[in-house]
């Protein structure tokens, strides 16, 4: 798999907009277009070196409420960018690792099995 | 732009229980490079830098159940740890933090394995723990 750069973390609050205010003010960083998520009701976002980090306000009953509730405000998930998606599938089919393709921000992406990413809500996705 | 600035993301902090078992998916299925990898006493981790892009995926393994990584373990299991930024001159960048009346974890900053570092409280950052980090003139990055 190539797999090329840090796309965007995303982080969970109980008001994105808040959260990524105070992260353009005490980090010096620029607001971004938000990728958004039909899991919540608000996103913003700010860019740092090509990347973006996503804040993002849960709607009722979703995952991402339940990350919330669970472990609090925070870093929730991460997202590359590999050069060819397709191909990412099939490494991961081959490695045996569970996968839910999903579209995200209009751009196709693959939501890998937690329990395979070390704890870690991962999603990779190709440029569109 | 001042030397101080934030310009990208370092790496993002992963823990995880074992680095050897942990590289079966992040250098083997997604194929990143491990770039460096150190014990740092210290802090009671083992840890593993894989490079992506111009930015870097930090695996961390506990050296014990005691240190700061073994309590993050035991109490939120593996997953996302903390994010780091680069920047040119880490001691500026954490008096600019100070000076917005950031809670600091470092007051000062220290060596690390991304280079000189400092970590800031998470109660300011919407519980997100943050590093800084000065990379060490051999090993910066674009």
């Amino acid at each position: 798999m190539k797999t090329e750069r840090i796309d965007h973390v995303t982080v969970v609050s109980p008001d994105a907009a808040r959260a990524a205010a105070t992260f353009s003010r005490l980090f010096g960083l620029a607001s971004a277009p938000a990728a958004g998520s039909p899991d919540a009701t608000a996103s913003a976002a700010v860019t740092i070196g090509g990347a973006r980090i996503e804040f993002r306000t849960p709607a009722a009953s979703t995952p991402l409420e339940e990350a919330l509730q669970k472990g609090g405000e925070g870093m929730v998930a991460l997202t590359l960018e590999v050069a060819d998606l397709d191909q990412a599938a099939q490494t991961l089919q081959r490695a045996g690792i569970r996968f839910d393709p999903q579209t995200m921000g209009g751009s196709r992406a693959l939501l890998i099995d937690p329990r395979a990413a070390h704890g870690v809500r991962l999603a990779l996705m190709a440029r569109s | 732009m001042s030397s101080a600035a934030l310009t990208r993301i370092h790496h993002v902090g992963v823990v995880v229980r074992d680095l050897e078992q942990a590289y079966g998916f992040w250098r083997d299925v997604l194929g990143l490079p491990v770039h460096k990898v150190a014990t740092v006493a210290d802090q009671g981790v083992r840890a593993a830098l894989l490079t992506i892009g111009g930015s870097e995926i930090e695996l961390l393994e506990p050296l014990s159940p005691s240190s700061g990584i073994g309590k993050f373990l035991a109490k939120r299991g593996e997953g996302l740890h903390h994010i780091c930024y680069a920047t040119e001159d880490v001691a500026a960048a954490l008096e600019e933090a100070r000076a917005k009346g950031v809670r600091l974890i470092d007051e000062k900053p220290r060596p690390g394995l991304a280079g000189t570092i400092c970590f800031l409280h998470p109660a300011s950052t919407h519980g997100v723990l943050v590093e800084y980090a000065q990379p060490f003139p051999d090993e910066a990055h674009s």
